[in-house]
């Protein structure tokens, strides 16, 4: 099936589910007020996107997010490299990272607020706490993984130590890399959101939690699926981002 | 330097894996060879025997257990300089994120040449070996025998004076192998390079060197050493059909089928 076939022969199974619910609700078997029907959200997002309120939450929270994941990305990559490329470094590192990476991220969220407090500084270490294992971790394993032929061609060629992990090791993990960084995306999002809703005054996680708790059930759905929608532009735009920086992959 | 002196020496190189816990592996066994300058030496023995190992030590680029090698009067303690070592991986050893010429350019980076002179340099060595008009091709949209090509190119930009080759044409069709032997054949004797070509292949040993040593299974010793005294330069078709050709691949085959049986007998 071609590329565009398939993708619009998957939306049936979205579009199905939507009917289901559509039909679920006025078929009157779930309480519309807590369930309210595709048809009863699609104005309240409809509401939200045309008044352009939506543009201050979703800043704030794609801010958190990336600065988080910008900092997760750089210091994965830099440790994974030095614990890769030398046994000094990954005999120091490897026991706190073994003692640190299991901690589900979202336990440590009230004791950043005892000390960040509430605000960007705490948002900002937990998406950055939650990104950096997948990172630290693939780009680890694709040093490792490089293959020794590759290696031993570098030493054969006369490259120095130092351009070959630039030239080489690095390159040669990217695919690795990017598939870390690809998980970290989601997690990062996942726990700026998580954040927002424990200990914050703005942001989307903020804003659907506020809504529930004011019994606006129509609105928090909306901006459930503006989340939802958010995911997946973020996923597609890595997904180019990835057939470009490594085409050789598929090959 | 006296011309006859050789140029490269393997002073009984010994190679053991294992021991302290496991069992030791002897791979190599006091292996004794030497080589001229300009002399291309095959080294054959059978799958497995160690001749990869063997070659990886005469490049530096593991240890050896005991003995030393010695090129030029210096003893091979890391990847000299004026060595390079040809992969049988072609597709593992180039760069798949690079294009050809940027593959070549690789070993003219660090020499802090300019951008024009390298990719002029890069163009040279791919005109060498046929491929100056894939230089923006990326290595997996070339075959097997082109992507060698590349590989031949990068090892002889490296300007080695040795070159070490490791089974190069054994993951390449027939008729593919049989050009690459020849344009390897010619390039050595344009570029008065030494070369050490291991190989499984009989014909191709006796095809391509000036002198075959034979190694036995493990653990691998140089069983014998004879010379191949046929007249240069060698042609593809030509030089298989010579009478000493012919006698040559037949005393080498039957040496081969012979040791293999006594082995199977011993077993």
């Amino acid at each position: 099936m071609p590329e565009l076939g398939r993708k619009g022969f998957g939306l049936l199974s979205v579009l199905g589910v939507l009917l289901l619910w559509e039909l679920i609700c006025r078929a009157g078997l779930v309480n519309l007020f807590l369930l309210p029907p595709p048809s009863q959200i699609a104005p309240a997002l409809w509401k939200i996107l045309a008044s352009g309120s939506f543009l201050v939450p979703l800043g704030q929270t794609l801010g958190m997010l990336l600065i988080g994941y910008t900092i997760a990305c750089v210091a994965g990559v830099v440790l994974g490299l030095l614990m890769g490329c030398s046994d000094y470094f990954y005999g120091l590192l490897e026991p706190l990272i073994e003692v640190v990476r299991p901690i589900p991220k979202p336990a440590l969220i009230p004791a950043m607020v005892v000390f960040l407090g509430i605000g960007a500084g705490m948002k900002i270490t937990m998406v950055a706490l939650a990104a950096l294992f997948p990172v630290l971790i693939n780009t680890l394993q694709g040093v490792r993984g490089v293959d020794p032929v590759l290696l031993a061609t570098a030493r054969t060629l006369g490259c120095s130590r130092f351009a070959t992990i630039r030239k080489i090791i690095l390159p040669a993990s990217l695919p690795m890399i990017l598939t870390g960084m690809r998980v970290s995306l989601s997690m990062g999002l996942v726990l700026v959101i998580l954040a927002e809703m424990l200990a914050a005054e703005s942001g989307i996680g903020f804003l659907i939690l506020d809504l529930q708790r004011s019994f606006q059930v129509r609105p928090m759905y909306a901006w459930i699926a503006i989340l939802a929608a958010v995911g997946l532009v973020l996923n597609t735009l890595f997904e180019m981002v990835e057939d470009r920086a490594v085409p050789w992959r598929a090959k | 330097m006296n011309a006859s002196a050789p140029y490269l020496s393997i002073r009984e190189v010994n190679k053991v894996y294992g021991g302290r816990h496991g069992e030791a592996t002897t791979a190599l066994k006091s292996i004794s060879l030497e080589v001229k300058q300009g002399e291309f030496l095959a080294i054959l023995g059978p799958s497995g025997c160690g001749k990869s190992t063997l070659l990886q030590i005469v490049a530096g680029l593991i240890e050896s257990s005991a003995g030393a090698v010695v090129l030029n009067g210096k003893p091979v303690t890391a990847p000299p300089p004026e060595m390079v070592y040809l992969f049988q991986q072609y597709s593992k050893s180039l760069l798949p994120w690079r294009t050809v010429e940027q593959n070549v350019a690789l070993v003219f980076e660090s020499k802090g040449m300019k951008k024009r002179d390298i990719a002029e340099r890069c163009g040279e060595y791919l005109a060498m070996v046929g491929l100056a008009s894939f230089r923006s091709h990326y290595p997996w949209q070339l075959s097997g025998g082109m992507q060698q090509r590349v590989a031949i190119a990068r090892a002889l930009a490296a300007q080695p004076r040795v070159l070490l080759l490791d089974e190069p044409f054994s993951a390449v069709d027939a008729l593919t192998r049989i050009e690459l032997q020849s344009l390897v054949l010619d390039l050595w004797a344009r570029q008065g390079l030494t070369i050490l070509l291991i190989t499984h292949d009989v014909d191709e040993a006796v095809f391509m060197a000036d002198r075959i040593a034979v190694l036995s299974s493990r653990p691998s010793t140089v069983e014998m050493v004879v010379e191949t005294e046929l007249p240069r330069p060698r042609d593809a078709m030509g030089t298989r059909e010579l009478p000493r050709f012919l006698q040559l691949r037949h005393q080498l085959v039957e040496h081969l089928l012979n040791r293999q049986n006594a082995g199977r007998v011993d077993a």
